[in-house]
C-alpha cells in the first residue's frame, strides 16, 4: 500500500501555497513534515483532504486517484485543529460523525482510549483543556482504522507528560506496521527520534527529504580552533559555519569524510572536539537560505 | 538515551552503546530478556525502526542472541571472536595515535580507560 502525492499544486488569492509537492508514504512510516510557520504544512494537510480543491497535481492511495475515486479518501485522515466543527458536542456524539465518514470506525477502541485517559465519553469538547483536546483528537485519529493518519502540531503547547501520551500512542501504533503517520511541525526538535524522514517545506514545495538517522550517522558538529587568523578553506568547502566567537568556531559538517577529516587535521587545529549534535543547526541551516531568496 | 558522551551518535547507536553500557555494569546479564522493539520504543520515545536497528546491530555484535519467536535476550559472555578482536585492537590503536599527535599523554590515556573500570 502506498499514498502518492504526485505534483500537488494550489494557489488561493493569488498567492502559490502549493508548488509541485510530490511524495510517497508508507504504512509503518512516520514522516515529518517540517517548515516554518506559513510554509504550507497545513494547506497540504488540507489539500490532501480535498478541502481545498488543488489546481493541479494529485493524490492516490495504489494508484486510485481521490479525484475519481472518493472512497479512496476513507484511507486517509485529517482532523484539523484549526475547524474543528464538533467543538460543542459530547466525545460520545463525536463518534458518530467519524464513524459516518470511516466505515471501519472503531467505537470500543475510542471509548477505550477516552477512558485510559481520565475521559468520559459524556464530557462535551470545548470544556476540555487544550491537551486533552489533543488526545481525542488522536484518539478519533487512531479510532479511524485509515492506515494513512495526518497529525497537525499534535505537540503545539502541551505539557510534557501530555506529550509523553500522545508520543506513546504514535509509536505503539506503528509498531504494529498496518499504519502510517505523516506529522506536521515547525519544530524539528518534537520529531527527533520519532520521524523516518523529514521533508522540509520550503517556499511551497518540499525542498528536501532527509533520513535523520542517516544524517547523524555521517554528520558532525565540531568546535574548532585553528592557529591562523582565518579558516582553513575546507571549513566553508565541507561545512556549514554556525557560531563563530573569536577563535572559536562552531561548525556543522553534513558529509564528515575521512577526507574531510584528513584536511581539517592536516591543518592543526588547536581544538578539535566534537559536540552533540542538536536538529536545530540542521533546521537553521536550512531555513536560513530562505530569507536570502 | 541521556548519556552526554554519546550526543553525537546515531539514535540506534547510543541505544546500541546505552545496551552494552547496561551489560558491562552487571544491569543486564547473561539470559535476561529485553523488551520487546514496541515496548523498548516506547520506554525510550524512539521510532520502532530505529529500536529494531539498534537491537539488529546489537545481534551482529553477539551481545544479544534472537530466539525466533521468543525475543532477545543477552547472550553469554564468550571468548570474544579474534577477528572482532583484531577489529578493536586495530580501531584503539587509530584513536591512540589520533590522541597523541593531538598532544595527549598516556598518562591521560591510562586515566580515560580507568574511568571505564571504575564504571564497572
Amino acid at each position: 500500500m502506498q499514498l502518492t502525492v504526485n505534483q500537488l499544486s494550489k494557489t488561493i488569492a493569488g498567492a502559490s501555497v502549493l508548488r509541485n509537492v510530490n511524495f510517497t508514504w508508507q504504512p509503518g512510516e512516520i514522516v515529518g513534515l517540517v517548515g516554518r510557520n506559513g510554509a504550507g504544512k497545513t494547506s497540504l494537510m488540507r489539500t490532501m483532504m480535498n478541502q481545498y480543491l488543488p489546481d493541479a497535481g494529485s493524490v492516490a492511495i495504489d494508484g486510485m486517484m481521490f479525484a475519481e475515486q472518493p472512497a479512496a479518501r476513507q484511507q486517509l485522515i485529517y482532523i484539523d485543529p484549526a475547524n474543528l466543527f464538533f467543538k460543542r458536542y459530547s466525545l460520545r456524539h463525536i463518534a458518530d460523525f467519524y464513524a459516518i465518514g470511516y466505515p471501519g470506525f472503531d467505537r470500543a477502541r475510542y471509548e477505550a482510549l477516552l477512558v485510559d485517559n481520565d475521559l468520559a465519553p459524556t464530557q462535551q469538547f470545548r470544556a476540555l483543556s487544550k491537551g486533552y483536546q489533543a488526545v481525542v483528537v488522536l484518539a478519533l485519529t487512531l479510532a479511524s482504522n485509515a492506515p494513512f493518519m495526518m497529525l497537525d502540531e499534535p505537540f503545539d503547547g502541551l505539557d510534557l507528560f501530555v506529550r509523553e501520551t500522545i508520543v506513546k500512542l504514535v509509536i505503539a501504533e506503528i509498531a504494529g506496521g498496518q499504519r502510517g503517520f505523516l506529522i506536521a511541525s515547525h519544530n524539528l526538535n518534537e520529531l527527533d527520534g520519532l520521524a523516518d524522514r523529514i521533508l522540509f517545506l520550503k517556499n511551497a514545495t518540499i525542498d528536501q527529504t532527509i533520513t535523520l538517522e542517516d544524517y547523524r550517522e555521517h554528520a558532525v558538529k565540531l568546535q574548532l580552533v585553528f592557529p591562523g587568523k582565518s579558516l582553513p578553506p575546507i571549513v566553508h568547502e565541507a561545512g556549514q559555519v554556525i557560531t563563530i566567537s573569536g577563535r572559536v568556531a562552531t561548525v556543522v559538517f553534513p558529509d564528515y569524510t575521512p577526507a574531510v577529516q584528513g584536511a581539517i587535521e592536516a591543518a592543526n587545529p588547536v581544538l578539535n572536539e566534537a559536540l552533540p549534535l542538536t536538529l536545530t543547526d540542521l533546521f537553521r541551516h536550512e531555513f536560513a537560505k530562505e530569507d536570502g531568496q | 538515551m541521556d548519556d552526554q558522551r554519546f550526543g553525537q551518535y546515531a539514535y540506534y547507536e547510543r541505544l546500541v552503546l546505552q545496551i552494552k553500557q547496561q551489560v558491562v555494569q552487571g544491569i543486564l546479564q547473561p539470559g535476561d530478556k529485553l523488551p520487546s522493539v514496541r515496548d523498548m520504543a516506547k520506554q525510550v520515545q524512539l521510532n520502532p525502526n530505529t529500536v529494531a536497528k539498534a537491537y539488529k546491530q546489537l545481534e551482529l555484535d553477539g551481545t544479544v542472541q534472537v530466539q525466533p519467536g521468543k525475543g532477545s535476550f543477552i547472550a553469554a559472555h564468550t571468548m570474544p571472536a579474534a577477528a572482532q578482536v583484531a577489529e578493536l585492537h586495530q580501531r584503539f590503536s587509530a584513536v591512540v595515535l589520533a590522541a597523541k599527535a593531538a598532544g595527549v599523554t598516556t598518562a591521560t590515556l591510562c586515566e580515560w580507560a580507568k574511568e571505564h573500570d571504575q564504571e564497572g
